[in-house]
């Protein structure tokens, strides 16, 4: 009795302990969730969508009583998540010139936020051997995979009202195209950011 | 005391780099960086510092004050010493729960005092007193 209201107390404060008791009581027969099942879990949690502004990520991170803001960071920083107690922040580089790299590195935080919560249930997901680094990585590409999966159908659906079958199926087409551009950035952003840090380090070297 | 050439070879490693790719990114011989990272020659020039400096992602003032050409005055290495005993201590704090997003592994003293900063911000503790 005492357990289910100390955690109903600290769900009500710190909501990523209540998704992370959900989760657990979803998939504790099949432990640990593998980093797609659990990003489409999250994806579904946090209501993210594929484009989302910093304003409209700030809000959403607000809404689960995380802060979120961006600043200037040191130059090797993209970004930095912290919680003590129920205070949680996350902090992002205002400097991230990829395309929707605030948004990978957004994921990236929560995964690791998410693991610390995991641990302290003593429902860890990674061995000491896993990097928990690569594994965030892993899931903020997955996730950002999953926002787009999940908007699919309703632009779909969009397309399909079209009455003229040439534009339709013009419509289709676009879609598909944009569809498969939309997941190879998801799967390249990493890489796609290391070149531009190296270019930017050679640019450097050579002035 | 780390030695000069240790301290290159650590930083380069850090960065997951090879001889030969630094050679590439910072047009120095790798005979010559290994030369320098096995204590068999002299540390570098501060020109050439400078462009390993942008290779393995630290401040050239780093490389100059390790190298010797620079003095630190006490002060900052006070300064420069309370960042890391405090970015220490957050570390192992195990109330208090970090992570980042790097590019590359190497973690500046700017970095470092920022984290200490968040981590006054919300414990409310006061590690860095002025520095």
């Amino acid at each position: 009795m005492i357990t289910v209201k100390l955690l109903t107390d600290g769900t009500r404060n710190n909501r990523l302990l209540g998704f992370c008791l959900a989760v657990i009581s979803r998939h504790s027969e099949n432990w640990p969730p593998t980093e797609q099942v659990l990003a489409n879990e999250f994806v579904s949690w946090l209501g993210v969508r594929p484009f989302l502004t910093r304003d409209a990520m700030r809000e959403l991170c607000l809404s689960k009583g995380i802060n979120l803001s961006f600043s200037s960071l040191a130059q090797e920083l993209r970004g930095f998540n912290c919680s003590f107690q129920d205070k949680k922040e996350i902090v992002i580089s205002e400097h991230e010139n990829v395309p929707f790299a605030d948004l990978h590195t957004l994921l990236h935080e929560f995964r690791e936020m998410l693991e610390h919560v995991f641990v302290e249930l003593g429902w860890a997901t990674l061995s000491p051997k896993d990097s928990l680094e690569e594994t965030a990585e892993e899931f903020a590409t997955v996730a950002r995979m999953e926002t787009g999966a999940k908007e699919f159908p309703a632009y779909i659906e969009i397309v399909g009202n079209i009455e003229t079958p040439w534009q339709r199926y013009l419509g289709y087409v676009l879609l598909v195209v944009g569809f498969v551009a939309y997941m190879f950035t998801c799967a390249t952003l990493p890489q796609y950011e290391e070149m531009v840090a190296e270019a930017g380090r050679q640019r450097y070297v050579r002035t | 005391m780390e030695s000069f050439g240790s301290y290159m070879r650590r930083l380069r490693k850090a960065n997951g780099l090879t001889l030969k790719q630094v050679e590439t990114q910072a047009k120095v011989s790798n005979a010559y960086i290994s030369q320098v990272e096995r204590g068999l020659r002299n540390p570098p020039q501060p020109d050439i510092l400078k462009r390993l400096a942008r290779a393995y992602d630290v401040p050239h003032r780093d490389l100059l004050i390790a190298a010797g050409h620079l003095e630190e005055d006490s002060a900052e290495t006070a300064k420069r010493r309370q960042i890391e005993e405090a970015y220490e201590h957050v570390r192992t704090d195990p109330t208090f729960k970090q992570g980042t997003r790097l590019k590359g592994t190497h973690v500046s003293l700017e970095t470092k005092r920022f984290i200490v900063e968040m981590y006054e911000k919300l414990t409310q503790r006061n590690l860095l007193k002025g520095a």
